[in-house]
């Protein structure tokens, strides 16, 4: 240093600036002590006892680290593993805020594994829901989006025990994640999608329900049961138009929304033996969908094509699986089934004037002055005459461990 | 002027990070909307030509400043106003970065520190590096390019690989025409970044082969242009469209969405560092032309001297400029014709006077 023109007499000087750097720099506005943050591992928002005070009733699931991170607990009383507040207020972020006059610490959101709507919220809207979480840098919007159906509101949907996973919000997210990769049939939304697709118009978002009585949900003893009282379960897609929650799709319906948007992993499907109603369970393992759109006379088209394969699961049935022109049959009730299931759901999207397959863009896409033409008037007038053709080609690639079934009939 | 030599390899890897700076993190270009990418690659055509302005006049005046030769083409009095004019310009911009970085910070990840500890602490470091002499930034950059680059390797793998890119979201091409495209492009992306390099003019004089400027200064203009270009396309095919035009920072945001395995995820820290060097680098050269040009300018003994008060003055200036983000982002789109003056037309002017003079002077013989 001293040759880099610092002389030699400010020596002293220096070491006490490095000194004073040292202290200063290590320091940090906005250190969080670990022990005095509030987790926030799930958020409930029910609608609130008026139009304008109090528009929301908000509900935060923080985590109780000392029950979670398991070991002996000794003859201690067990403490449930996660507890809850609720405050009510206008807006997302001065109810969040509310709450510490009830929490221990600051409520802390990039853990938040799941965002529960009540239903009655989701009906008058939830367009102003989610501008407080894109802007705060806070908040993640990777976490899922579901709204809570039926009487139970969205704060008793978070707080039902369960005995598998100690917290109720993680054993949301992982039974959706579980339900979205097994069954394929309730596809779960990001926060970021709900954002995507509020702008655009149409929405879709995962239901959840209670299933059994929603009193004893919200208690560790509800977990001491075999057969737990109340459990969680993942139910149906909600359809919003504009923001407002419209109408619930299930079942076939529901499933066909995964095979359109291509988002379909594996799933499982029945098809008729002869007489026999649902008598064959094929895995449909691999899917893939494109959708593609033509403009005949300044009219779009829209081809919806599925790929699919699978295995036998379980004949219930004397067909000999073991003949490929067998197999072949099965392929085209397959092929059947699945463009019901597809077609079934636009019909249902169609009626409801809602472009949930965002089929908009597919068309920007494809000719841009056309949809200048048609943009205004598409959801409305436009998308509910569009020709949708579906073409589905499904392979059932094996029969598993047998090939005949032992039944005769 | 200071006796010291810059290498070709460390003016490419100033000039590269230079034209990072701020571009590749901020909303650019998205007014253009979906073809902001043909936008950016326009304007590095653009940005081309404006260094063949700024290499002839390199060329004829090799050994001096761009402060210097002003005042040989403009004549003592005019030349040393605009000259002057273009100190505080560089010092203007130098403060816009600091404070584009504590902005950043502040609303992205230190949500309690003051600006202003944030802007003391960078403009400190700024003006540490500058008092050790040019030389040492140069060689600083050079290190910090290869991280960048490492930075920006990583940045990119993660988010191809993350699935949530889709490429189709680009499209459809020129979707309101070419209109927006070259709105936008001219003169908005000419000036931010390519434009700026006017601020190597200073720094030219430095290298020690100056016969290789043309490869250093071509080789950054191209190789930016196509990475800005690029990132624009990755970050609008993860976001769309929609979420891009109303981001603030938008290849903040596009990163942040990875999540691998639910194991790599908040990658956000990658963005952040890669804005820290690049205004680091871009900041600090505007603060050394700044403070060289009034060295040259007031003729002063040792840029030295007045490093310190031109880096208060800077940081003063990141403060006080603007109240809010907003009028700071309105800002820059004033500062827009003062800098289509002073980046476009004073030196085109400056072309046209100088060979001029040549003509004459060839008469003259």
């Amino acid at each position: 240093m001293s040759q880099r023109g610092i002389p030699m007499r400010h020596k002293p000087l220096m070491l006490i600036v490095v000194c004073v750097f040292v202290v200063l720099l290590s320091g940090c506005w906005d250190r969080e002590e670990l022990q005095q943050l509030s987790i926030v591992s799930g958020m409930a928002i029910d609608k609130g006892s008026d139009k304008i005070k109090n528009r929301y009733r908000v509900t935060v699931q923080i985590i109780n680290p000392s029950q979670v991170s398991g070991g002996q607990q000794g003859g201690k009383v067990q403490a449930s593993p996660v507890t809850t507040f609720t405050e009510t207020g206008s807006t997302l972020a001065e109810t969040l805020r509310k709450i510490s006059t009830k929490s221990p610490g600051e409520l802390f959101f990039p853990h938040l594994q799941v965002l529960v709507i009540g239903e009655k919220v989701a009906k008058e809207g939830i367009e102003d829901l989610f501008d407080m979480i894109e802007r705060d840098a806070q908040f993640r919007v990777l976490f899922p989006v579901l709204i809570a159906r039926g009487h139970a509101t969205a704060k008793e949907t978070l707080e039902v025990t369960t005995s598998l996973e100690a917290i109720p919000s993680a054993k949301i997210g992982d039974a959706l994640k579980t339900s979205e990769e097994d069954w394929g049939t309730y596809k779960s939304t990001r926060a970021d999608q709900v954002v995507q697709g509020l702008k655009e118009g149409s929405v879709m978002v995962t239901g959840i329900k209670i299933d059994g009585e929603t009193k004893s949900g919200n208690a560790t003893t509800n977990t001491q049961q075999i057969s737990p009282s109340a459990q969680i379960e993942i139910k149906g897609v909600a359809l919003f138009k504009n923001g407002k929650l419209k109408n619930w799709l299930d079942g076939h319906a529901a499933r066909g929304v995964t095979w359109v948007t291509n988002e379909m992993k594996r799933t499982v499907m029945n098809l008729n033996c002869g007489k026999k109603k649902e008598a064959t369970a094929i895995e449909i393992s691999r899917a893939k969908s494109s959708t593609h759109v033509t403009i005949k006379h300044q009219k779009p088209v829209i081809y919806i094509t599925v790929h699919a394969e699978g295995a036998v699961l379980e004949n219930n049935c004397s067909k000999d699986l073991g003949k490929s022109q067998v197999l072949g049959q099965l392929d085209e009730q397959l092929e059947e089934e699945i463009k019901q299931e597809v077609l079934l759901t636009v019909k249902k999207a169609q009626k409801q004037k809602s472009d949930i397959f965002n089929f908009g863009e597919q068309i920007n896409m494809a000719d841009k002055h056309v949809w200048k033409n048609i943009e205004s008037s598409w959801e409305k007038d436009i998308f509910p005459e569009t020709e949708v053709y579906v073409n589905v080609e499904a392979i059932i690639r094996r029969t598993g461990m047998t090939t005949k079934s032992y039944l005769n009939k | 002027m200071e006796k010291a030599k810059l290498s070709v390899i460390q003016l490419f890897a100033l000039m590269f990070i230079f034209e990072m700076g701020t571009a590749l993190v901020v909303s650019y270009g998205t007014n253009a909307g979906k073809d902001a990418w043909l936008s950016i690659l326009l304007v590095m055509c653009g940005g081309i030509v404006l260094f063949y302005i700024f290499y002839f006049l390199f060329r004829q005046y090799p050994n001096l400043l761009f402060t210097g030769y002003i005042r040989e083409i403009f004549g003592k009095y005019v030349g040393w106003i605009v000259g002057l004019l273009y100190c505080l310009h560089f010092m203007y911009i130098c403060g816009r970065n600091v404070r584009e970085l504590g902005d950043l910070l502040v609303s992205s990840t230190l949500s309690e520190t003051p600006l202003l500890a944030i802007n003391l602490t960078l403009v400190l470091v700024m003006c540490y590096v500058i008092h050790l002499g040019i030389e040492v930034v140069g060689r600083t950059a050079e290190v910090f390019f290869v991280i960048l680059l490492l930075l920006g390797a990583g940045g990119n793998f993660f988010v191809l690989v993350s699935g949530d890119v889709d490429f189709y979201q680009i499209r459809p091409f020129l979707e309101h025409g070419w209109k927006p495209i070259l709105t936008t492009a001219f003169p908005h992306l000419l000036i931010f970044p390519f434009g700026e390099m006017i601020a190597f003019t200073m720094l030219l004089p430095y290298l020690n082969r100056p016969k290789l400027v043309k490869r250093a200064w071509l080789g950054a203009v191209i190789s930016s242009g196509l990475i800005l270009s690029w990132m624009f396309v990755l970050n609008t095919s993860v976001l769309g469209i929609d979420v891009m035009q109303r981001s603030v920072f938008p290849t903040l945001t596009a990163v942040g969405k990875v999540n691998l395995f639910d194991f790599i995820e908040r990658l956000d820290a990658i963005v952040v560092f890669t804005l820290l060097i690049t205004v680091f680098f871009k900041a600090s050269i505007y603060l050394y032309a700044a403070v060289i040009g009034i060295t040259d300018l007031f003729k002063l003994n040792s840029y030295r001297q007045i490093l310190f008060p031109i880096g208060t003055i800077v940081i003063f200036l990141s403060l006080a400029m603007a109240s809010s983000f907003s009028e700071q982002g309105e800002e820059g789109f004033l500062v827009q014709y003062l800098s289509v003056a002073l980046l476009i037309v004073i030196p085109l002017l400056m072309l046209v006077v100088s060979i001029i003079r040549n003509r004459f002077k060839k008469k003259m013989n």
